[in-house]
C-alpha cells in the first residue's frame, strides 16, 4: 500500500455538546468513503473552553470509541478530553477503527500561559512518544497542537520510523496581519513556519487539522494544511471557514525526499542520549565523553 | 489592516455570544459617537438585531438625574448622558433579551479608571487610532480627547509595545512628549489589576467568580 488517501476535517465543535459533535464527525466520516484516514482537530468531541465542565465530558477509553460508524469506516482521528483509569482527565489525541481505538496520545505539553489555561484543567500526557502502524506501510506519530512547538516530539517520532505526523489542533487566531498578507491572522504564519519544518526536518508528511468556530471571545483561525517531505504545503485550508482538505498521501515522496537529503539517515540518537543524560544528570557521563575541546 | 478581516472576527464574536445567551441580538449602550456607527454598520451587514436607546428618552433620564442629584453629580451626567445611555440600554436590554454593548475602544480601555459593566465589547481589542483608520474619528480618553491623530498613533503605538510585545515601558514610552509620558506610565500602572479577571471579587470561598471560578 504506497499511499494513503486521508481527509482532514476543519470544523467548528459545539462546545460542551458531545452527541452533537459525533453526528456531525460521524456524517463526515460516512461522507469520506474512499479515505484510509479521516483527521479532526484537537477536542473535536467537546469544544475548546470547557472550563469545569471537562469532567462532565470526559470519556473513558476502555469503553471502545464513542464513534459508530459503519464496518469498514476509514480510521478516524480526533481529539477527546480522556478519563484515565487514574481518574485524571487529559487532553487526547485518539485514533479509532471498526469500534475500537488503535493509538491515542495525550498532550503533553498544556499550555498554559496568556490567554492558555491547559494546565489547570488536564493532567499532562507522560506516556512518552509512540508511533503505531495504521497499515504494515504506513506509520503515524500523532502529536496534539502545543505538542508541535516542542521539536523534541516530532524528533522521537522520526527516529521511530514514523512516515507521517498527524497534528490536531486548536489555534486561537490572534494579530492582525498586516495589508497584503496571505493569512487571515499573523499568528497562522509560525504554524506553517513549524508545519514545513518538521516535514523538511524528518523527511515526513505532516498533517494539521484545525477548528474554526467562536467561544467566548476566541476566534479559532481553520487553516488546516498539509505538507509534504520536502516541506512543501500541498494543501491548505481556508481560515475561519469550515473545509475538507482530501490528500493522497505517496511513500515514493517520502523515499525521495530521503535520498535527496540525508538528515533522517544521520540522526544519531545515541549522541543525543549521551548529552541529554550529561545536561539532566551532571557527573554521570561516561568517562570518554569528557574528551577532546 | 483590513476591514473585513477585523469585521468577521468581531461579528462572529458577537453572534456567538447572541447564540450561547439565547438573545435576540444586542443593544448599544454607548451613547452615539464613531464607535457605535460603526458596529451599526457591521451588525446590519451581518443581520444582528441591533437596537439604540431613543436619545428623547435618554436626556429625560439624564435630566431626572441632575434634578435629582444636583451639584457635582448632576455636571457628570449632563457632561455625557453615558450613564443615563447605559440606563436606558439595560432597561430594553431585559425587556426585548438583548445584550448590552460597549462600544469602548482599547485605548479607552487602557486608560480609564473603569472598566465598563457592559458583557460585551466588541471593539475592546481595537485601538482608538485602529478606528480612527477604520472610521475616520474615534473617541479617546482623557487626556488624548483633542490629541491630533498622528499623535493619538504614536501614543497607542508605544503602548501597544507595552501590552502586546512586552516592552519595558520606560523603553516604550521615551519618545512620547513629557507630559504624554506620565499621562500613559500613569494608565499603565492603573490598568494593572485589570489583567486580573474583572469583576474584582474578594476571594472568601474556595471557588469565586472573577478568580478561579470556571463556569
Amino acid at each position: 500500500m504506497t499511499h494513503l488517501k486521508v481527509t482532514l476535517v476543519q470544523f467548528a465543535p459545539e462546545r460542551r455538546n458531545v452527541n452533537a459533535n459525533l453526528m456531525r464527525m460521524e456524517s463526515a466520516v460516512a461522507a469520506s468513503p474512499g479515505a484510509d484516514l479521516v483527521v479532526f482537530p484537537e477536542l473535536a468531541l467537546t469544544g475548546y473552553l470547557l472550563g469545569g465542565a471537562v469532567q462532565e465530558v470526559a470519556l473513558p477509553l476502555s469503553d471502545g470509541s464513542p464513534l459508530a460508524l459503519e464496518p469498514g469506516s476509514p480510521a478516524v482521528a480526533f481529539g477527546m478530553v480522556e478519563r484515565g483509569s487514574d481518574q485524571l482527565v487529559y487532553n487526547t489525541g485518539v485514533v479509532a477503527r471498526d469500534g475500537a481505538v488503535v493509538a491515542a496520545h495525550r498532550k503533553i505539553y498544556l499550555p498554559t500561559y496568556g490567554m492558555f489555561d491547559e494546565g489547570r484543567l488536564f493532567a499532562p500526557g507522560r506516556q512518552g512518544v509512540r508511533p503505531f502502524d495504521l497499515t504494515p506501510d504506513w506509520k503515524i506519530g500523532l502529536l496534539v497542537c502545543e505538542d508541535l512547538w516542542h521539536p523534541a516530539l516530532a524528533y522521537l517520532h522520526a527516529i521511530q520510523e514514523a512516515d507521517v505526523i498527524v497534528v490536531m489542533a486548536a489555534p486561537p487566531g490572534r494579530g492582525l496581519p498586516e495589508e497584503g498578507d496571505r493569512n487571515e491572522f499573523a499568528s497562522t504564519e509560525p504554524w506553517e513556519l513549524l508545519v514545513r519544518a518538521t516535514a523538511f526536518l524528518h523527511g515526513v508528511y505532516v498533517l494539521l487539522a484545525c477548528r474554526t468556530g467562536v467561544e467566548g471571545g476566541v476566534t479559532f483561525s481553520g487553516g488546516s494544511m498539509v505538507a509534504d517531505p520536502t516541506g512543501t504545503i500541498v494543501a491548505r485550508a481556508p481560515e475561519m471557514e469550515d473545509a475538507r482538505l482530501e490528500v493522497t498521501l505517496d511513500k515514493e515522496a517520502i523515499r525521495r525526499a530521503r535520498a535527496s537529503f540525508s538528515h533522517l539517515r544521520d540522526e544519531d540518537p545515541n549522541l543525543v542520549q549521551r548529552e541529554i543524560q550529561r545536561i539532566v544528570s551532571p557527573g554521570s557521563e561516561p568517562a570518554d565523553t569528557l574528551d577532546g575541546p | 489592516m483590513t476591514e473585513d478581516r477585523i469585521t468577521r472576527v468581531v461579528v462572529a464574536v458577537v453572534a456567538e455570544a447572541i447564540r450561547e445567551a439565547d438573545a435576540n441580538g444586542v443593544v448599544l449602550a454607548s451613547s452615539p459617537r464613531p464607535e457605535t456607527a460603526l458596529l451599526e454598520r457591521w451588525f446590519a451587514a451581518a443581520a444582528i438585531t441591533v437596537e439604540i436607546p431613543d436619545a428623547e428618552v435618554v436626556r429625560a433620564v439624564a435630566d431626572t438625574l441632575e434634578a435629582s442629584l444636583g451639584g457635582d453629580a448632576s455636571e457628570a451626567v449632563a457632561r455625557s448622558n453615558e450613564e443615563a445611555h447605559r440606563a436606558v440600554a439595560r432597561v430594553i436590554a431585559n425587556r426585548e433579551e438583548l445584550i448590552p454593548v460597549s462600544a469602548a475602544n482599547k485605548t479607552e480601555l487602557i486608560w480609564a479608571e473603569r472598566l465598563p459593566p457592559e458583557p460585551l465589547l466588541p471593539l475592546g481589542d481595537l485601538y482608538a487610532s485602529q478606528i480612527h483608520a477604520l472610521a475616520g474619528a474615534c473617541t479617546a480618553p482623557p487626556p488624548l480627547v483633542d490629541i491630533e491623530p498622528d499623535r493619538l498613533r504614536a501614543v497607542d503605538k508605544a503602548i501597544a509595545q507595552v501590552v502586546e510585545d512586552g516592552v519595558r515601558p520606560d523603553v516604550a514610552f521615551v519618545e512620547l512628549p513629557s507630559e504624554l509620558r506620565d499621562a500613559a506610565f500613569s494608565a499603565m500602572h492603573r490598568s494593572a489589576w485589570k489583567g486580573i479577571l474583572p469583576p474584582v471579587v474578594p476571594k472568601l470561598s474556595r471557588r469565586t467568580l472573577g478568580v478561579d471560578l470556571e463556569l
